[in-house]
């Protein structure tokens, strides 16, 4: 058995809101904050060679419009932003550090702020994995599951001609 | 008992509460047979442009309003569950069609042996009815439901005819039938209830993937789409937006109909000589817990002690193979795509009693995938995360291990002393924790999962185990049985303490077995309104 996280659903109960992210809201951070979560969002989801990161692909503002909704994310991340810079240390910025230190500043945090931690990761997932840039050179065609759906071929049942030969194996109760 | 401020409706012959899968079999078959039903349901219909399967974000739609955890969706027709105390999230849906709305819509049905577990193998209770009593009514639930499926699975009695042909599987499923094969262990095309041709005027399904989001489309078929339908052009009546708080009583202790606050908040009393609860293996002790009177101090039909007690979920755990090559696995329904039944019976080879199923789960879409997908192996954040993210997407398939729970007292749904829902009415406290024998059947089932995964071609085995958040199934908390000191409802769904009374959702189980038991809810309920019927009948 391995040891459980706390789950709600399939994300961490940190992360949870009982709404999707809404398509406007007001802003909640300031332009320093603003700066300082891009550079750890290109962190947490690097640029690959066809994508730049993800907080150069704005999944910032995702993440800003949803702490506009959810107070008690708000307050995990404004205090998980704090976090960053406390762990960067008062005489350096983590903007201004290299990929690797800050690499290092966030295994940090992710000790000392788990819960902030896991809710930036999945929120992060949340912004990046649903914009159609992403989508698109991940392999995934970006449009809903409706009104196309998908087509597969028909089920061969000659799949099962090995299973047919088995004799009823189901017990038989008086 | 004060007057209720609102209104009292004309008396119906039957009043429902709970408009999900068994409630809607109960309303439909009652209704066909002339009564005059009224239904409760404290949900609304769930419009097919409302399921976020149209919207550019729909995945973000599982994580928030569409997750099937009541306590993440917080939606107005939810109430909290306390579940801080169990090892697995109870999940449930409050709509016309009830849970079926986020069904993954796996249809099997019960073994023979499942009936009678206490006389084959000495743990559990025997059911007080058999699996061919229960057949006609498994057939009727079939054809009403609309079904895919094939016959002749060995590890099945033979069946009636499945109403469409089997779903297909895809490169997904042949890969892992091959893995089934070369081990020589049991699969069989699942029985799923959505349609794979045209059915009852419901289109065939379009293989659009998230099955737990809800259907737009109507090929599967949930009970809003099946029994509703019949059920309204019969004349039953469904008030959607009504909140049951308790059932009454009259001088005798005989349930007089039941107390809800309706859409607009007020409180009414429905009376009725029949009431029927069909509002979940939670939602129905929980009501009947907080119905306590001069004839019942401890709730409801409670004369045993029984309501709530017994809760069973299934074991369940989630394991997950990687593999090399693409396996188009976010096309076709979610859920219903091969399984195994090699390891469902008891074997004294084992350190476990009972068996498990091996069911055989597809991929969501990228963001499903990256949080973790089906075993919530969350993709790792940094420099691996793109690699680990392309090497998952599209080339995993999952297994679920569903294992037989078995009934224990210590497995429970009470009152929560502190926690209520919107109306105030109690909120459910749900106890449980899993038995040392399914810890050793889901070790052993895992372990089973990864060995088919591997000969399939699995370079990476992943596990969630238990999985937390699989509580779909409730069941047992209102058991079935001849004995009224060890069992609340009669084998009729009958309430021995209150005999105009019946409950027909899950909570009457004796034991759980290893499926999926919304086909065996459907066919109890169709069995208890046969039996209403009689009633009357003979009573002329």
């Amino acid at each position: 058995m391995t040891q459980q996280p706390e789950v709600a659903g399939p994300q961490a109960e940190a992360s949870v809101t009982s709404q999707p992210t809404p398509t406007s809201a007001p802003p909640v951070l300031d332009a320093a904050q603003r700066a300082l979560l891009r550079s750890v969002l290109n962190r947490i989801v690097p640029a690959r060679l066809d994508l730049p990161g993800a907080g150069d692909l704005e999944v910032g503002d995702f993440i800003e419009r949803t702490l506009a909704v959810s107070i008690r994310l708000r307050r995990l991340f404004l205090n998980g932003l704090r976090e960053v810079e406390i762990t960067t240390g008062a005489e350096r910025e983590f903007v201004g550090l290299d990929a690797e230190s800050q690499i290092v500043v966030l295994q940090t945090v992710e000790q000392r702020a788990a819960a902030f931690f896991v809710a930036l990761v999945e929120h992060t997932y949340r912004g990046y994995y649903t914009l159609a840039a992403v989508q698109r050179v991940v392999g995934w065609e970006p449009r809903p599951p409706q009104p196309l759906g998908h087509s597969l071929p028909p089920f061969d049942s000659s799949l099962l001609d090995r299973q047919r030969q088995r004799a009823p194996f189901w017990r038989q109760t008086g | 008992m004060s007057q209720p401020i609102g209104p009292h409706w004309d008396e119906p012959d039957v009043v429902i509460v709970g408009a999900g899968a068994s409630g809607a079999a109960v309303a439909w078959s009652l209704s066909q047979a002339g009564y005059r039903v009224v239904c409760l349901e404290q949900g609304g219909w769930v419009r097919p442009e409302s399921m976020p399967h149209s919207r550019d974000d729909w995945e973000l739609h599982r994580l928030t309003n569409f997750n099937p955890d009541p306590n993440v969706r917080q939606l107005a027709v939810d109430y909290p569950v306390n579940d801080a105390a169990s090892t697995f999230t109870p999940l449930m849906f409050n709509a016309v069609g009830g849970s079926t709305i986020h069904w993954s819509a796996h249809f099997p049905r019960y073994h023979p042996s499942d009936f009678q577990v206490r006389s084959l193998d000495g743990v559990g209770d025997d059911w007080p009815l058999s699996y061919a009593e229960l057949e006609p009514f498994y057939d009727l639930s079939d054809r009403i439901t609309g079904v895919s499926g094939l016959t002749g699975d060995p590890s099945q009695p033979p069946r009636s005819g499945r109403g469409t042909p089997p779903l297909p599987v895809g490169r997904l499923g042949e890969t892992i039938a091959s893995g089934f094969d070369k081990l020589g262990w049991h699969w069989w095309v699942s029985d799923g209830a959505i349609v794979s041709e045209p059915y009852d005027g419901r289109p065939a399904c379009n293989l659009c993937g998230p099955c737990d989001l809800g259907c737009p489309t109507g090929a599967r078929s949930s009970a809003d789409v099946t029994f509703w339908p019949r059920a309204l052009r019969n004349g039953a009546e469904l008030r959607t937006g009504c909140r049951v708080r308790e059932i009454s009583v009259d001088a005798q202790g005989r349930a007089r109909g039941v107390l809800y606050y309706d859409a607009a908040g007020a409180l009414c009393e429905q009376r009725a000589p029949l009431v029927v609860l069909a509002a979940n293996g939670v939602g129905t002790p929980r009501l009947l817990l907080n119905s306590r009177s001069t004839h019942f101090p401890d709730g409801l039909a409670n004369r045993s002690g029984l309501v709530g007690k017994n809760l069973m979920f299934h074991p369940f755990a989630a394991v997950g193979g990687v593999f090399p090559q693409a396996l188009d696995s976010s096309s076709g329904p979610i859920g219903s795509v091969i399984f195994s039944h090699e390891f469902y019976e008891t074997d004294s080879g084992r350190d476990f009693v009972r068996g498990f199923g091996l069911q055989v789960v597809r991929q969501s879409g990228p963001l499903h995938t990256a949080m973790g997908g089906f075993t919530m192996t969350r993709v790792p954040w940094g420099t691996a995360h793109q690699a680990v993210f392309a090497e998952r997407f599209g080339h995993m398939i999952n297994i679920g291990v569903m294992g037989e729970d078995l009934p224990e007292a210590v497995n429970e749904v009470v009152l929560d002393p502190e926690l209520s829902d919107a109306h105030g009415i109690p909120a459910p406290l749900v106890r449980y924790r899993l038995s040392d024998n399914s810890v050793r059947l889901l070790d052993f089932g895992v372990a089973r999962a990864g060995e088919a995964l591997q000969a399939a071609g699995a370079t990476k085995i992943l596990d969630n185990t238990p999985f937390r958040p699989s509580g779909w199934h409730l069941l047992g908390t209102c058991r079935m049985g001849d004995n009224p000191a060890k069992s609340v409802v009669d084998r009729w769904g009958g309430a021995h303490d209150v005999d105009n009374l019946f409950i027909v959702d899950g909570s009457l189980f004796v034991t759980s077995a290893a499926v999926n038991p919304t086909t065996t809810i459907q066919a109890l309920a169709l069995r208890t309104a046969d039996y209403i019927q009689g009633l009357r009948s003979s009573s002329r």
